[in-house]
């Protein structure tokens, strides 16, 4: 499966304190003329390779910004240049919903749009509208906005996003996010901060592992009342069941299916990576997805695959849950790939402390081969 | 005609125009509950008669000829045990709910007696203080208890409906859930609990709108009026029993003490009783 991450729009209504994306300050939006060539490249595409299909996540920015229009030109476009294709590629959308209206969800439905990821922050003025972050009006849009996507029977589920004033309260906003929806429950994400720390939010790995420590025991306990709260459900699968498919920056196979795709046409590894502008692989108006995929500089990314078990990963019994971490995330902070993941404190002191006292698990994944060949 | 079970009073004016719907007629009567069920099922469906008494349980004098009559009696109080051991054979003959309030002590030790002798039965909250030691001791009772017993109300249709990753609201037990129950009036009032009723808090007027009533907005509101409290970001919010409790008792001072512990409990014999229900008992080879 090859994943898009599309930003048409990297402006956003919302000036949530920890997005970097914002602070880019860029205010086109992509246009007809580059949308069209997005779905003849993934025609092609899916043409040369009739066993993929692509997930095509819509991302900002805040998407809404973009209009009814945008979509359903989208929709035309689709129709019109995919047509034995659009079948196998599935859309995805990251909205913070305070801008979702009916116009906008009924061209979501026809694309096949069934459920919306988002993000939810309990806390003041940490998410919000203008220069103070008004997060009551930002909190009131936001719920307008899931009532007309449970009225159109469109799931949602959030991410939040952990930082310095979170950590006093895991437990409170653990049940405040499972209260607001019962049924899609959070991910819980540590604060990304590369540089300077303005805000003072920045958490380090063991504090997130004590936060995610804080609520793990009232998961584990209540697994059928909060099913799928993330990092719980993965890592539990990974240790108890085997089963090591997980999340993108612990797969250690990203190199060569992800796309992100700017404004302007320009391509790069994945959100994180366009966020950053690191890893540029080219403007889609000259090069194929193929040739994106198949980009030389993904090649670091498969290579640390094999480096990291015989350096700094040899032997670690965490290996086959992280495989080194995001790799991104890893070049940001040492500018170097062949590192591991700055977050590989946080997965040992969780599992370590937390996880496997409680569960009588005992997580052995050491590094056994290498898992992808560079192309 | 409307798919909610509509709760009125007995008025055949009123009755006439609602023909078909099943509904549950509120009265203060006993002398005539022959005469609604006949009525009432002329043209509607009868779903209970509710009788709302100041007389004690046991002072009420129950008969025979109720036997095949849906009935719930919401009693202040249970009232002398001997008044009621006379007439306990045919009280568990007949189809009825008895619920007493929360108001009087000794009312929950009442409950047990009833719900022991195999009566259905349940605890209504008065605005007065609740003694959450006790409630919890009838929760327990309920869920937990191991001799034959039956069900206690709300407890029991909690624990029944209860699904671990959803929203439950008990409401339902005192006709109080307008996603099943409406009120109306005979001046044709909707309203969407017994309380907005008698405050003549209305969402809407004359029958008809009863066919539409799922396009009102102040009936959608409701419905979505958990989001309202999320959005007030009070103790309720952030309260793990808020999916089965949902804000029910917001104004209380001290959730501490009192409704967060009662409700987190209530909510561990749910997810006990649920499990039970969804174990299914393995079948072995028959004699």
């Amino acid at each position: 499966m090859a994943v898009v991450i599309f930003k048409a729009i990297e402006k956003c209504n919302s000036n949530c304190i920890y997005c970097d994306v914002i602070k880019k300050h860029r205010d086109e939006i992509m246009n007809y003329d580059l949308l069209k060539l997005i779905f003849i490249r993934m025609n092609d595409y899916l043409m040369e390779n009739p066993d993929e299909i692509i997930t095509f996540t819509w991302h900002g920015g805040e998407v809404c910004l973009l209009g009814p229009e945008y979509f359903k030109v989208a929709l035309k476009l689709q129709d019109e240049y995919c047509r034995k294709t659009k079948s196998r590629i599935k859309h995805l959308v990251q909205s913070n919903l305070t801008l979702i209206n009916q116009e906008i969800i009924d061209v979501f439905m026809k694309l096949g749009i069934r459920q919306i990821g988002s993000s939810f922050e309990p806390i003041h003025n940490i998410r919000g509208f203008g220069k103070k972050r008004d997060s009551q009006m930002y909190n009131r849009k936001f719920i307008e906005g899931i009532k007309l996507l449970n009225k159109n029977h469109i799931t949602w589920g959030v991410i939040y996003v952990v930082h310095r004033l979170s950590l006093k309260m895991p437990l409170e906003i653990f049940y405040f996010l499972t209260n607001l929806n019962t049924r899609s429950h959070p991910n819980f994400n540590q604060v990304k901060i590369y540089g300077e720390d303005k805000n003072n939010l920045a958490v380090t790995g063991e504090e997130f592992a004590d936060f995610l420590g804080a609520i793990f025991p009232v998961w584990f306990k209540n697994k059928e009342r909060y099913p799928n709260v993330q990092p719980f459900s993965d890592l539990l699968r990974n240790i108890r069941d085997k089963d090591l498919g997980t999340v993108c920056e612990c797969s250690g196979n990203c190199s060569y299916k992800w796309i992100y795709i700017g404004p302007e046409g320009e391509t790069s590894q994945c959100g994180r990576a366009g966020d950053y502008n690191v890893l540029s692989y080219g403007n889609l108006v000259d090069n194929t997805f193929e040739e994106i995929m198949k980009n030389p500089q993904r090649n670091p990314l498969a290579e640390r695959q094999s480096v990291l078990p015989l350096t700094e990963c040899e032997n670690c019994r965490f290996w086959g849950i992280c495989h080194g971490g995001c790799p991104l995330d890893t070049f940001m902070t040492y500018n170097d790939f062949m590192k591991k993941s700055p977050r590989c404190d946080t997965t040992k002191i969780f599992i370590e402390k937390y996880f496997e006292p409680l569960t009588g698990l005992h997580a052995d994944f050491p590094p056994k081969l290498v898992v992808e060949k560079s192309i | 005609m409307t798919d909610h079970i509509l709760v009125c009073p007995f008025n055949e004016k009123l009755l006439d125009k609602i023909k078909h719907n099943a509904v549950i007629i509120n009265t203060r009567d006993f002398k005539n509950l022959h005469h609604i069920h006949r009525e009432v099922n002329k043209s509607n469906t009868l779903h209970a008669i509710k009788i709302q008494t100041e007389t004690p349980l046991a002072a009420i004098s129950f008969q025979e000829s109720w036997i095949h009559l849906p009935l719930i009696i919401y009693s202040p109080e249970f009232g002398d045990y001997k008044d009621f051991s006379h007439q306990l054979d045919l009280i568990r003959k007949l189809n009825i709910r008895i619920f007493l309030s929360s108001q009087h002590d000794f009312n929950f030790t009442g409950l047990r007696i009833l719900s022991s002798l195999n009566i259905s039965c349940g605890l209504f909250f008065n605005e007065e203080p609740i003694n959450w030691d006790l409630l919890n001791d009838l929760m327990h009772y309920d869920i937990y208890g191991r001799t034959r017993h039956a069900p206690i109300e709300p407890f029991h249709w909690l624990a029944s409906q209860y699904e671990p990753a959803g929203y439950t609201d008990y409401s339902s037990v005192y006709f109080n859930n307008p996603v099943k129950y409406l009120h109306i009036n005979e001046k044709e009032q909707i309203a969407l609990t017994e309380t907005d009723l008698l405050h003549n808090n209305y969402i809407d007027e004359g029958v008809n709108a009863l066919e539409t009533i799922g396009e009102n907005k102040k009936y959608i509101d409701f419905l979505n009026r958990r989001y309202e409290i999320m959005l007030q970001m009070n103790e309720c919010s952030f309260c793990p029993a808020f999916r089965i409790c949902l804000a029910k008792f917001q104004n209380l001072t001290d959730k501490n003490n009192t409704c967060k512990i009662f409700f987190s409990d209530f909510m561990d014999a749910a997810d006990y009783y649920f499990s039970k229900r969804n174990n299914t008992e393995k079948n072995i080879w028959q004699l």
